[in-house]
């Protein structure tokens, strides 16, 4: 893969950096992958080389390329760390582990983080990332070094193919406006960050077990004159990780001699989360979970089973009244008996049982109960179908 | 338990911090517990609470305490991670609470640092360690922030495991000698760490299983006047990663925000970190791996106990034997690898061995690998804590 015509500019009112990833091996199109943010950053923005590898990094790998060759300088300790973080992806996906040559045209030298480049967090407007600005905010008080100066939002990342889609941009002018209200009155800037990084493999399954992390730091690397520490809010609590591309072993091998990113918030399950974010009212009335993208004017779609998860779980801690961020507003056994089955998240399931129970909400255990049965039933099909998959 | 009446104290070139535990739940008597420097090496090295907390919390889950109390402020990052690293543990050995209450006296609070801290990183002169340093300082140019700029040995950590006292002693110099020559050709500082934490709960299974990477930590906590990260070196790769003391999920969470604990060099092989040293040839004159001994003056490796082997071997593969020059002997044969004998708690740090001969084509060598890998399965699993399976004793072949 060859990297290569950096461009950098302001087009349609947003700052972008670019560059033309060209595959060697693989006969795949040639492409341009893009970061753009607002007008406002433009002179945080860079055509850092960095972005461009931890990009192209795991998509040349799984494409079989035998090497990636970069305009520019790039970071010894990243290139070494994206080798260890290939790895465990690959031993996680169960194939031979397999090196990439890096070949920076400018050779190895480590950036440095730049004067007055701040700690900062992604911001998706979910249960993870809102805790994360939450339990900052209370630990390190405005004006503190190491409040969250910056919480950044992807855009373009969710949706692949379909990235630049004029639904796609709705979508996400509707969760900026959320996610701007819950930041309303805090000293925490909104930064938002498309790129197309996707475009490189639109695979879903590729994305969320191994791109996850990396297409999220890509974009941030060409901000790192604005961040020095990049905070990645954890989906579980220690107990209970998954073999996901964000985890606190791949997240830190992003890390570059400018940028530290941490994987954090491995204290607390989802419940204790919610039941935590209860304190922060504009978070729970602006939450967006939903990996789908419904209609207008809402940012969930209320039926998918991260949705009606999420329902269930403001309801056993009373926060579902509040809540305008869903089309419903409250959930009836029939849509949990909608759902297929788990994805691979059972204990979450058990916890939100465990706690309407505790809520006194009997009328919904029985579909959950419903629900594990039939996710058990599946995943064993699932085992005994594996050996014969293709 | 209370951790409280942190004070520092200094005394016949030493300064020690010092603080008293309390037990609250268990039926123990109330220890001391202290970490000691040379006084020149005690700017920064200052009494804190907080520090006191990676140390101690393994030694409260293991004895059912319900809850860590700690004088002094703790910060909220430290906090946080603490109990991260509870649920870890408790996932992976069980736990007698559910949740283990975490208190400070003067609350949570993260006190900016004062000045940039300095890179730091433990060493004790071995393969892991001192790849660790080396990779650092190739990766980071001279004055760059994240350039290791104190290397730090935490001494006597082993001294139980050892057959006699002067054993123990012998083995404790080996490790200073080799530690401090290593970082003298880093061109690097070696603080010196002394403590008696390990008295608190003996027994090695503890300390290697759970306490290990807290430990240091806390070392790092004590030095939070002067430095802003420490490194843990990384023993293992993915593939055979278990629960452990120091281990890259738990290590990072004893981190705060004024000292970031970095597990270092995770993913790559034992042959790989060899190869890599074999680069630096003032190193390899002061590389020290084993744990038997005595070791006459002159060398800091015996070249026959099972880890001396391992590495000479691992020398081989990367085509560098005849730089192993801090070994006593340096003959590797498949008749000596037959000979010595491992279990199946060091069999995954020859795996990757066997492959590398295989791929050089030393198959004589691959296949007593391959033997031997094959008894180690069917010899039962013992438990490191016996002192069978660890120190002086075991290693000898």
């Amino acid at each position: 893969m060859k990297v290569s015509t950096f461009e950098q500019g302001i087009a349609q009112g947003r700052a972008f950096v670019s560059a033309r990833f060209e595959w060697e091996d693989s006969d795949r199109p040639v492409k341009t992958i893009v970061i753009r943010t607002d007008a406002a950053f433009a002179a945080e923005l860079d055509a850092d080389p960095n972005a461009f590898l931890v990009a192209g990094y795991l998509p040349a790998l799984r494409h079989g390329e035998r090497r990636l060759r970069i305009d520019g300088a790039v970071c010894p300790s990243l290139a070494g760390s994206l080798a260890r973080a290939a790895r465990i992806l690959a031993f996680w996906g169960g194939r031979p582990g397999r090196d990439l040559a890096i070949e920076p045209a400018s050779g190895f030298r480590a950036p440095r983080a730049r004067p007055g480049a701040g700690d900062g967090g992604l911001l998706s407007g979910g249960i993870d990332s809102s805790h994360l600005f939450l339990s900052h905010a209370s630990d390190f008080p405005e004006g503190h070094p190491l409040s969250l100066a910056s919480a950044f939002y992807m855009e373009g990342t969710d949706f692949a193919e379909e990235a630049e889609s004029p639904a796609a941009a709705a979508y996400s002018a509707r969760v900026r406006q959320r996610l701007e209200a819950m930041l309303a009155g805090t000293a925490t800037r909104l930064v938002p960050v498309w790129t197309n990084v996707r475009a490189l493999d639109p695979d879903t399954d590729f994305y969320a077990r191994e791109l996850l992390s990396a297409s999220f730091v890509a974009g941030i690397l060409a901000l790192s004159s604005r961040i020095s520490h990049l905070k990645i809010a954890s989906g579980a609590d220690a107990a209970h990780l998954g073999r996901w591309g964000s985890h606190p072993l791949i997240d830190p091998c992003f890390s570059t001699g400018a940028l530290r990113v941490s994987h954090v918030g491995l204290r607390f399950s989802r419940g204790e989360k919610i039941a935590r974010l209860s304190a922060w009212p504009a978070a729970v009335e602006n939450l967006v979970v939903c990996n789908y993208r419904p209609v207008e004017p809402w940012v969930n779609c209320g039926v998918c089973e991260k949705c009606v998860a999420t329902m269930l779980e403001l309801t056993a801690f009373g926060l579902m009244g509040e809540n305008r961020s869903f089309p419903f507003p409250e959930v009836l056994p029939e849509r949990i008996d909608r759902i297929r089955d788990v994805i691979g998240v059972g204990h979450v399931w058990r916890n939100i049982r465990a706690a309407l129970a505790r809520a006194g909400r009997d009328d919904l255990t029985p579909s959950i109960d419903a629900l594990l049965r039939r996710t058990a039933r599946r995943n064993l099909a699932r085992r005994i179908l594996r050996p014969f998959r293709p | 338990m209370r951790i409280s009446n942190i004070r520092r104290v200094a005394s016949r070139g030493a300064v020690r911090v010092v603080a008293d535990v309390f037990w609250e739940d268990t039926a123990r008597p109330p220890r001391e517990i202290w970490f000691e420097v040379g006084e020149d090496r005690a700017e920064g090295f200052a009494p804190a609470g907080e520090a006191f907390l990676p140390v101690c919390l393994p030694l409260a889950l293991r004895q059912g305490e319900r809850r860590i109390r700690v004088e002094g402020r703790v910060c909220p990052g430290l906090r946080d991670g603490a109990g991260a690293a509870a649920r870890l543990l408790g996932s992976w050995y069980g736990a007698k609470h559910e949740e283990i209450a975490i208190e400070a006296e003067d609350g949570f609070s993260a006190e900016p640092r004062e000045g940039e801290g300095i890179a730091a990183s433990f060493l004790t002169g071995g393969v892991d360690s001192t790849f660790t340093l080396l990779a650092n300082h190739r990766a980071f140019e001279e004055g760059h922030p994240q350039r290791i700029r104190e290397a730090i040995l935490v001494s006597g950590l082993f001294a139980s495991e050892a057959d006699s006292p002067d054993l123990a002693a012998e083995f404790d110099g080996r490790v200073r000698r080799s530690a401090s020559a290593v970082a003298a050709s880093a061109g690097i500082p070696l603080t010196i760490v002394r403590t008696n934490a390990r008295e608190l709960e003996p027994g090695f299974d503890f300390f290697a299983r759970e306490l290990h990477g807290a430990l240091l930590a806390s070392v790092a906590h004590l030095l939070a006047g002067r430095i802003s990260s420490a490194r843990i070196a990384a023993t293992t790769t993915i593939r055979h990663l278990v629960p452990s003391g120091t281990h890259p999920l738990l290590d990072p969470l004893w981190s705060s925000s004024r000292v970031e604990i970095a597990h270092d060099g995770f993913g790559l092989t034992r042959v790989e970190k060899t190869a890599a040293l074999a680069s630096w040839p003032e190193t390899l004159e002061n590389l020290m791996v084993c744990q038997a001994g005595p070791v006459p003056d002159g060398y800091f490796n015996c070249g026959r106990c099972e880890k001396c082997v391992r590495t000479l071997l691992c020398f081989l593969a990367a085509g560098a034997l005849d730089r192993a020059r801090s070994f006593r002997r340096r003959e590797v044969s498949p008749r000596i690898v037959l000979r010595g004998r491992f279990d199946s708690e060091v069999a995954n740090q020859w795996r990757p061995l066997r492959k590398a001969f295989c791929r050089r084509g030393l198959r004589a060598l691959s296949a007593a690998i391959a033997l031997k890998l094959i008894r180690s399965r069917l010899d039962p699993p013992r438990r490191v804590e016996s002192p069978e399976t660890y120190g002086a004793r075991t290693n000898r072949p």
